[in-house]
């Protein structure tokens, strides 16, 4: 049965409200009032917020009892953007289920940073091209989410990656944060070419780009399991290991925390690098057919879980950490789609675009409190100095550490579970969850502990200028912490008393195209014991692991200095990122300059061209002349390349 | 293929001719001592008295363009008058167009002062 | 007794019309011949270069319905003709507008660089509607000894000399293979029709030697198109030429070239396309390959863009190896149709970057190399936005026509099933972002070392910037009045 289309035409105020924002600030932000731009952004995003808060009502009231109706979309079409050749491409927007929890997610917790930035940007040089930028990015991530086929989500996926750079080289005076605004943009190319390729293998085996169509007819096409099916999937994951930063592409994010703080919160953690979940549970139906894609999916998914996290132990710049933290928590919702849990990914991916922008925008008010430091090992304290961010940040950290009743904890839990127990999943998958779930909440009270208890180690200086953040500033966190401590209670688990309404809200997206085979099948096959006992041990392992971090940063202080000296080798390992950006470096981007320098230039040029040059005869300069003027090779030496192509190609011909 | 045995006979054979040529008289020839003054260019016997790729001034090379264009002109020429009975009309003005356009060239060359000598 | 020929003068119109222009250019150059008039000629020059192309684009675009073939079937005319007669015209005009300052500078011979550049459009013209193997030779060669002269005109740039030079050699190597592959053509299936030679290809009985024939034709056009093993003579050539003189190049010459190449290999070629299609499969990746890896390590970026257009020839040879032999005339077949519109693209965005190049070298300061344009962008903010979306269009990048090119390009591959060589140029694409990201990095993201003058307006200059926004744009969110009309046009190739 077909999904409802209903035509809403207020739709694309949502994608256009942001734009629209970005053009006026650009064209007049120079001129207008600094208040005045910031509220212009703020509000463009609020409208995108409340239509979509509209839209979402009405589409609530569509929902009836059959398939049909449960998995109705708004949509509204601007216009047949290309039509060749059997492709035809609409410009439209669907809102269904699951882009309305993604456009509310977006908008809402956009509106949220655009407001904080007023308050943190308010002494930048730059305030207007810095709100352009933030609403251009909003523009293209609800362009992104709102897509109703993948090559309208493909200029969504670019131009979020866009503003990403830009935003990342905002302060473009210090060259090493230009250098990682480029990087963050090259390595997601890498990935978008493998994201382009997958829709063009969509689109010449399915015919189409649209979702609802790819939906309907890959089971029919596609045969499950086939090589066919699991190519694309594996090309589209590429794209999703690209912009969602998973091993082996996930090396630009913690360089990404060169850009404003508030920028990491949106871009780096909320919204841009949870679209590889997104967009994998939009597919969903090829996935199902490509098992194998799945595991490879799971597997990437839970070892960036617990590689991320181990990584995340030992790092000292506060940011540094929530991006470490950022890149294993992405790990879970890819481990969680991985195993079929869907709804269960994005569910997580929800609550952590709570958690993790509060966590974020906290630690933005404390760098901002610091002067700009960001090293923990400086702070310490703050508590009392800082009474709103300290609370805030509490709740955000017990969030993620997955302590009940916090939002961290249904959503986490429920991924375990089912990379446990789906059929999908494995208990291999569980135990590498269940251990990063304790080095999470390890790093993360390290991360509280050092900054806002015990003794404040900052230089006199700094300490004098210590004060809270101003409303502007703290209003978003307070908000952002009622929704870190009541935000999973929309998924709260059957077993638990709850509905779990997310997943049936999703539900009748997800699966083949009846909706009739639940992708969780298999969770009625395990007695309510089991499934107790792993909600008991997951907040068990929390608790370790805070206990740990109480132990090792409150009561010893002197402990962790003991064991990095004890495994000296292990630690320097650790610090130093596995030393993947080296490895990178020597094996992947030192060989292709060499390629091109020697192979192209050395040998090619002036080993060939000039081997010719002196074989003919034709020049008695000196070889070193020739090396000074090698980018003007000799005109004979170019005729020689040309015959030897002559004659390579006569040569193919006749063949 | 039989059609470029000929051909290929005429290359073969043209090549051991050029080829034989120089290798008999640097094998069967004379090979003098290599002095100074036998590397030395000579006219007649005589010592050069200037270079001897002298460089000629540019309007030379003006005019024997422009020399080579109308000689070519006139290879074109010819056939149209030879058959100009049976191309009439059509010949005619197809012939005038093409003397037109060199006109042109020509009226272009001389107000440039390519044909002035100095 | 023939007596007068039918020939439908009106069909020659646009070539006519250039003509004449040309030769009016000539006249006038040497009217206001002397260094003291030189401004006098530029502008003259450029106000009749641009209504004898509008008038001529005119009439083109009022036959754009007609089939017709004309001068004894040596001529055809047909919507394919007529798409690239635009599009050549189109770009020629852009150039025309880029050249404004230029020109002023080359003092004596201003008014003959619109001469020369009105005469080698005439050529492109007369190759993309040309039926004939040998009225093809003379369009291309009318074309090239005019380009050859304009990458060396004003003889005071010392490169300028050596690059028009290194490019007339080769080219006239090239043009001997050409026509040496005529010749064979001729000998071996009787006749130079490009209709003609299909029905005589015999492979049975003009053996291999068709197949020499057949190779030496295509390396005449692979070297116009800088394909690689032809392509040496391309970054010296670009670097050395006036930039508006490289943009003509890198757009016009490039694209007549790639007009001529389809017709060939669809009309006279097809039952050879089984040997083809592999050797453009092969040229496509070295092309693409050669072109990206040396334009990364280019300081100088009209050199970039010199190996950045080798490498865009490559997408487009990659369109040429997806041709389906079996859809030829028949229906229509999305590889032939992506050239077209890749073409367009391919226009829009190289003259905007060489545009924006131009005018940012207004202040009596250089800006040929990446070091040169730091902290541009926020000196000049419009050239600066301008440069990027070029640059992000080049790279393919939505939601801009670049995007939409090689999507296109890519997917006509995969249609035929060629998807490695999608992925190779896939990858390529994604590697060739480095550099023309790195142009926008140096304008934005680095800081001048010294004061940057301010720029003199230029109307002209500015004009085609915009307008090749405009398109860039358009072709990205809106395009699908260009891509009706490239599916269109390859219909009538047969």
């Amino acid at each position: 049965m077909e999904p409802l289309a209903v035509q809403y035409d207020i739709l694309r105020w949502i994608v256009l409200s942001p734009l629209l924002g970005a053009v006026v600030i650009s064209l007049l932000g120079r001129t207008l009032p600094r208040k005045l731009t910031g509220t212009i952004a703020s509000a463009a995003v609020g409208v995108s917020f409340f239509i979509g808060l509209a839209a979402f009502i009405k589409l609530k009231g569509l929902a009836g009892h059959g398939h049909g109706e449960q998995a109705a979309f708004l949509s509204d079409t601007l216009y047949r953007w290309l039509a060749v050749g059997g492709l035809s491409v609409d410009v439209a927007f669907a809102f269904d289920r699951l882009s309305a929890v993604m456009v509310l997610v977006v908008a809402g917790v956009s509106a949220l940073i655009h407001i904080y930035s007023m308050g943190y940007m308010a002494h930048d040089k730059s305030y207007w091209r810095y709100f352009a930028y933030l609403n251009l990015f909003v523009f293209f991530m609800l362009v992104l989410v709102l897509a109703d086929n993948a090559v309208v989500m493909f200029v969504g996926w670019e131009g979020v990656g866009l503003c990403s750079y830009l935003l990342i080289g905002f302060w473009f005076e210090d060259p090493e944060k230009a250098y990682a605004g480029k990087k963050a943009f090259i390595v997601n190319r890498i990935g978008d070419f493998g994201f382009l390729l997958g829709i063009i293998l969509i689109f010449w085996t399915l015919g189409t780009v649209n979702f609802n169509e790819i939906a309907g007819q890959a089971p029919a096409v596609l045969v499950a399991g086939g090589s066919l099916a699991t190519l694309i999937c594996l090309l589209l994951f590429l794209g999703a290991t690209g912009k969602s930063a998973q091993i082996p592409l996930y090396v630009w994010l913690p360089d990404a925390m060169a850009g404003p703080t508030p920028v990491s919160a949106l871009i780096h953690a909320a919204t841009m690098v949870t679209a590889g979940v997104y967009m994998i549970v939009r597919l969903n139906v090829l996935y199902l057919l490509a098992p194998a894609a799945m595991c490879v999916v799971a597997v990437v998914g839970a070892a960036t879980a617990i590689y991320a996290a181990s990584i995340g132990l030992v790092q000292n710049d506060i940011k540094k950490v929530l991006a470490y933290s950022t890149v294993s928590q992405l790990g879970y919702m890819f481990l969680a789609v991985g195993v079929g849990a869907f709804s269960a990914g994005i569910f997580h991916l929800m609550t952590h675009a709570f958690f993790k922008a509060l966590l974020f925008l906290g630690s933005g008010s404390v760098i901002h409190a610091m002067s700009g430091k960001q090293d923990i090992r400086e702070m310490g304290g703050l508590k009392k100095k800082m009474p709103v961010t300290y609370w805030t940040f509490l709740f955000a950290t017990l969030a993620i550490a997955g302590i009940p009743p916090f939002a961290g904890f249904f959503s986490k839990d429920e991924i375990l579970w089912k990379a446990f127990s789906s059929p999908q999943g494995h208990w291999g998958l569980w135990l590498i969850g269940f251990a990063a779930a304790g080095m999470t909440a390890f790093y993360m009270f390290r991360l509280v502990f050092l900054t806002f208890h015990g003794q404040c180690r900052a230089d006199e200086k700094t300490k004098s200028h210590l004060h809270e953040s101003p409303y502007l500033m703290t209003v978003p966190l307070m908000v952002l912490g009622v929704l870190s401590v009541i935000g999973g209670f929309v998924g709260i688990p059957e077993i638990l008393g709850g509905g779990n309404g997310f997943h049936h809200w999703l539900a009748p997206l997800l699966g083949n195209e009846n909706g009739a085979v639940q992708v969780s099948a298999g969770v009625q096959h395990w007695p309510h014991a089991v499934e107790y006992t792993m909600i008991a041990l997951s907040v068990a392992v929390a608790v370790a692991g805070i206990f740990g971090a109480w132990v090792f940063y409150i009561k010893q202080p002197e402990k962790p200095k003991q064991l990095a000296e004890r495994w000296p080798l292990l630690h320097q390992l650790v610090y130093n990122k596995y030393y993947i950006d080296e490895i990178y470096n020597v094996f992947i981007v030192q060989p292709i300059k060499l390629t091109s320098t020697f192979l192209l230039w050395k040998i090619f040029d002036a080993g060939v061209i000039d081997g010719v040059v002196n074989l003919t005869g034709s020049s008695v300069r000196g070889l070193g002349r020739v090396a000074a003027r090698l980018q003007n090779g000799y005109a004979q030496a170019y005729a020689v390349t040309f015959l030897i192509g002559v004659l390579l190609l006569i040569g193919s011909f006749v063949w | 293929m039989l059609d470029y045995v000929a051909i290929f006979l005429t290359i073969i054979v043209a090549a051991l001719m050029a080829g034989g040529a120089l290798l008999l008289s640097a094998l069967i020839g004379p090979s003098p001592a290599k002095t100074k003054e036998k590397e030395r260019p000579f006219e007649c016997g005589l010592v050069p008295i200037e270079e001897p790729g002298r460089r000629f001034p540019v309007h030379y090379y003006v005019v024997a363009i422009l020399f080579v264009v109308f000689d070519i002109e006139v290879i074109f020429l010819y056939p149209w008058i030879a058959s100009f009975d049976e191309v009439g009309l059509y010949g005619f003005i197809g012939a005038m167009a093409f003397l037109l356009v060199l006109t042109f060239g020509l009226i272009y060359e001389w107000l440039r002062g390519g044909l002035e000598w100095h | 007794m023939t007596g007068f020929p039918s020939i439908s003068w009106n069909l020659l119109l646009p070539q006519i019309v250039l003509l004449s222009t040309a030769l009016f250019l000539l006249l006038l150059a040497v009217i206001y011949r002397g260094g003291g008039r030189s401004r006098g000629a530029t502008v003259a020059g450029a106000v009749f270069s641009l209504l004898g192309l509008g008038v001529a684009a005119f009439m083109a675009l009022a036959q754009y319905d007609t089939v017709a073939d004309t001068f004894g079937a040596m001529l055809r005319l047909d919507p394919f003709s007529t798409f690239f007669t635009l599009l050549i015209i189109g770009g020629a005009a852009l150039c025309v507008l880029l050249s404004v300052r230029e020109a002023g500078g080359l003092k004596a011979m201003a008014g003959e660089y619109y001469a020369l550049l009105i005469f080698s459009v005439l050529g492109m013209v007369v190759m993309v509607t040309a039926a004939d193997l040998l009225v093809i030779f003379i369009g291309l060669e009318t074309m090239s000894l005019a380009v050859y002269i304009l990458v060396g005109i004003g003889g005071e740039r010392e490169n300028g000399a050596e690059g028009s030079l290194k490019y007339f050699l080769i080219g006239a190597f090239a043009s001997a293979f050409l026509i040496y592959g005529i010749a064979l053509l001729l000998g071996t299936t009787g006749t130079t029709r490009l209709d003609g030679i299909a029905s005589g290809l015999n492979l049975a009985e003009g053996g291999s030697l068709q197949l020499v024939a057949v190779a030496l034709v295509l390396i005449g056009f692979l070297f116009k198109i800088a394909a690689v093993p032809f392509h040496m003579w391309a970054p010296d050539a670009y670097e050395g030429a006036p930039t508006p003189i490289t943009a003509f190049m890198a757009v016009a010459v490039k694209a007549s070239a790639f007009a001529v190449l389809l017709r060939v290999l669809n009309v006279s070629l097809l039952p050879l396309a089984d040997y083809w299609l592999p050797v453009m499969w092969t040229l496509a990746v070295l092309t693409m390959t050669v072109g990206n890896l040396a334009a990364i390590f280019q300081g100088n970026i009209k050199r970039m863009l010199a190996y950045s257009s080798i490498a865009h020839a490559g997408y487009l040879l990659v369109a040429l190896a997806s041709i389906d032999p079996a859809a030829a005339g028949v229906g229509n077949d999305p590889a032939m149709a992506s050239v077209l519109f890749y073409l367009t693209v391919y226009t829009l965005m190289n003259v905007g970057a060489f545009g924006v190049l131009i005018y940012l070298g207004g202040g009596g300061r250089q800006m040929e190399t990446l070091e040169q344009i730091k902290g541009t962008g926020f000196r000049y903010p419009l050239l600066g936005v301008a440069m990027t979306v070029f640059m992000f269009s080049l790279a393919g990048i939505p939601p801009t026509g670049g995007f939409l090119g090689k999507f296109y390009v890519f997917s006509a591959a995969v249609n035929r099933g060629l998807i490695s060589l999608a992925i190779i140029g896939v990858l390529n694409s994604a590697a060739s972002a480095y550099y023309y990201i790195r142009v926008t990095v140096q304008m934005y993201m680095r800081q001048s070392d010294e004061q940057l003058p301010g720029l003199p307006f230029s109307l002209p200059l500015a004009a085609a910037v915009l307008l090749a926004l405009y398109g860039v744009f358009q072709l990205g969110i809106a395009p699908s009045d260009l891509l009706t009309a490239a599916d269109r046009a390859v219909l009538f190739l047969r």
